[in-house]
């Protein structure tokens, strides 16, 4: 939801139990004032009467301020039940609207040259059902006028209020770390928006040291690893060289593996780190058919060895803009991945067209969940002796391209296809069908 | 005219002169020692400054350069070799991996380029083809007892007789003559055979299939077995099979 309109709801919600208090309240007032002001006015009305009756000797003389109040003497010697005011409301018909009418009644007595009058005046009163629809009717149009200009506030106001919140979100989608550049925001004049912006500001700039410290340090270990392995790597070397008994040939020969090991990591660290740091650009137009095709060629006498049938359905002439030993790189890891990942006598499939390259092969399932592969060190199959870092390169140099890779493993097939996107679509004709490939037997 | 017998260490002809730049010096020791076993006469430098001084006062053959000087970078000393020793060997030995960095370093002027951590018998290997294909231009067999290699026509013999081999065959046979009487570890002789990122390489059981056949090859033509089994270490082409 968003923000303006979480704040017109809680508006809206607010404005209404005020609006229905508010009524409630007004509707009691209202009717509380006008039966106050009416008694007052009968009741000077019957004061006036009575003094009157006592100037004048007990003779009533009507005035038109009177309101038709009726005067009766009570017989000689008999004093009235009481000589209090009272009051009740009654309903006349009245004759001339043909409509009934809410009327106040007020009794009283008064005495007067010895003996005792009656009062009675009877006067219409707004009835209350006629006060609360004048009340409700008014607050229904004071409610569509907050509505009304509730809206437009949010739509004009709210939206001119809350730019700097929105540039400032902006901002933050847009940030890379990667790219070093802290979140920048000019002044907004809010209080509120000018923390948070300056917030952001710190907090970026403080992600992007964190970030460069952990990457240069990682870079340094890296490169500062190569020379001591080269140094081990060389005495090893030498050692070997040497006359040895076999048991030491055997301590070397596993320090010698374990170093290698160690090298082949490192060196894919460091090519990871590169990537990562954005340190190659794909600047060339490269012919994916022919690479594909020569790095097939360099693969052929493994897969031969191996008693592995290659099946290929590379389009002629697939061109894109990449990084030449990136491609290399990338294809190689495929490649070979397909050729360690089989079995005797497996298959491996590789389809290039405009939109992706595919490369099927088969062998066993693999023993982690296929999102996990393309993490570090993580290896489909635990026996492998590599350090499990190809697909994150492979993975690695696809997200520099802007190319999607996916795996699946499906019918004892494991399929790795890297989809081009819009850097493949460029130099498209018309799409070739995806042919099916067929299963090779044996 | 041959400054020296290919391939043949013990020829006194057969030195050539090394400068090897590199700031670690157990590294520098080591391929000094390694170099100066196959017969190569070697000198060390550990910065640039030192280099300069040793390459305004020598003729150097072949220069090993270390990108990564303390006080400098290697990169700058190109020049001043190139200025001054048209003729040398210039080969890059780097930790810095970086492939635009290996693209600058060849366009500046190196011919070749290795990255830590290498193998000797690669260097070694290398420098000889480099130095081979500047100096001696064609037509250089390379002998090894009954055995002729010749590395420009991509040609094998065994006794005249021509063997069938494949590109990776061939490879292996000549990374062997170049590192007669040595040890060769598998991961060498593989990464020597499918270059880097060897991570992703199917396992060494390529390798011993490349050595199966390439011994069935020399022994069908009629030649010796030359290549040793040295315990788990690797693999070892000798005339002296003891």
């Amino acid at each position: 939801m968003k923000l303006s309109n979480r704040f017109t709801l809680w508006y809206v919600l607010i404005a209404t139990v005020v609006l229905l208090t508010g009524s409630g309240i007004m509707f009691y007032q209202v009717r509380h004032q006008i039966d106050v002001a009416q008694h007052a006015r009968q009741e000077r009305i019957h004061t006036s009467i009575a003094k009157r009756l006592v100037r004048d000797g007990g003779v009533y003389n009507a005035v038109p301020s009177d309101y038709g109040a009726t005067v009766q003497a009570l017989p000689l010697g008999e004093t009235p039940a009481s000589t209090e005011i009272t009051k009740e409301c009654v309903t006349d018909w009245c004759v001339e609207q043909q409509h009934e009418v809410c009327k106040l009644a007020m009794y009283s007595a008064a005495e007067a040259d010895g003996r005792w009058f009656g009062i009675s005046t009877r006067m219409s009163i707004v009835p209350s059902e006629d006060i609360l629809a004048s009340v409700a009717k008014s607050f229904v149009w004071m409610a569509v006028l907050l509505l009304v200009l509730m809206f437009v506030f949010i739509k004009l106001v709210a939206a001119r209020i809350l730019a700097p919140f929105e540039r400032t979100l902006t901002a933050i989608d847009g940030f890379d770390i990667k790219r070093g550049r802290p979140v920048q925001l000019p002044d907004t004049g809010t209080r509120e928006f000018d923390r948070l912006n300056h917030f952001v500001g710190q907090f970026t700039e403080k992600a992007i040291t964190d970030y460069r410290s952990l990457k240069e340090f990682s870079e340094n270990t890296s490169h500062e690893l190569q020379t001591p392995l080269a140094v081990i790597r060389a005495k090893l070397e030498m050692l070997m060289a040497t006359d040895l008994k076999p048991e030491q040939a055997e301590s070397i020969s596993d320090m010698h593996r374990a170093v290698e090991k160690l090298a082949r990591i490192n060196r894919s660290l460091v090519l990871l780190a590169k990537l990562e740091n954005r340190e190659f650009t794909p600047e060339k137009d490269i012919c994916l058919t022919t690479a594909v095709n020569d790095s097939l060629r360099s693969f052929a006498e493994l897969m031969e060895m191996k008693g592995i049938a290659l099946r290929t359905a590379v389009d002629p002439d697939v061109r894109m803009a990449l990084h030449p030993a990136l491609t290399d790189v990338l294809l190689s890891n495929l490649i070979s991945n397909a050729i360690r990942h089989n079995m005797d006598d497996g298959s491996i499939a590789v389809q290039l067209d405009r939109r992706s390259l595919t490369v099927t092969n088969t062998g066993r399932p693999p023993q982690c969940p296929p999102d996990q592969l393309f993490g570090r060190f993580k290896k489909g199959n635990p026996e492998c002796m590599s350090a499990g870092l190809g697909l994150s390169i492979v993975k690695q140099i696809c997200d520099l391209h802007g190319f999607a890779v996916d795996y699946n493993y499906s019918s004892e097939r494991h399929v790795l296809s890297v989809r081009f996107g819009k850097g493949g679509e460029r130099n498209t004709k018309e799409p070739r069908p995806v042919t099916e490939l067929e299963p090779v037997l044996g | 005219m041959r400054r020296w017998k290919p391939w043949n260490s013990t020829s006194p002809d057969a030195m050539m002169k090394v400068l090897i730049i590199e700031d670690n010096r157990e590294l520098s020791g080591t391929v000094q020692d390694y170099l100066q076993r196959e017969g190569y006469i070697c000198s060390v430098a550990a910065t640039c400054d030192e280099a300069s001084d040793r390459l305004a006062s020598f003729t150097y053959d072949a220069v090993l350069l270390d990108l990564m000087l303390p006080d400098g970078n290697g990169l700058s000393l190109l020049k001043d070799i190139r200025a001054r020793n048209k003729e040398a060997t210039v080969m890059i030995t780097s930790a810095k991996d970086a492939l635009d960095d290996k693209v600058h370093g060849l366009e500046s002027g190196a011919d070749d380029y290795l990255t830590k951590p290498f193998h000797l018998s690669e260097l070694h290997a290398r420098l000889r083809a480099i130095y081979r294909r500047k100096h001696l231009g064609g037509g250089n067999e390379v002998r090894f007892e009954e055995i002729a290699v010749d590395p420009d026509n991509r040609l094998a013999k065994v006794a005249d007789r021509a063997l069938d081999l494949t590109a990776k065959e061939f490879d292996l046979l000549l990374f062997f003559l170049v590192n007669k009487d040595r040890v060769l570890s598998r991961q060498s002789i593989a990464e020597h055979l499918w270059g880097d990122y060897t991570d992703t390489l199917p396992n060494f059981d390529f390798v011993y299939q490349h050595i199966k056949n390439l011994r069935r090859k020399i022994t069908a033509a009629g030649g010796q077995d030359y290549i040793t089994t040295q315990y788990g270490l690797g693999y070892r082409f000798t005339a002296d099979r003891t």
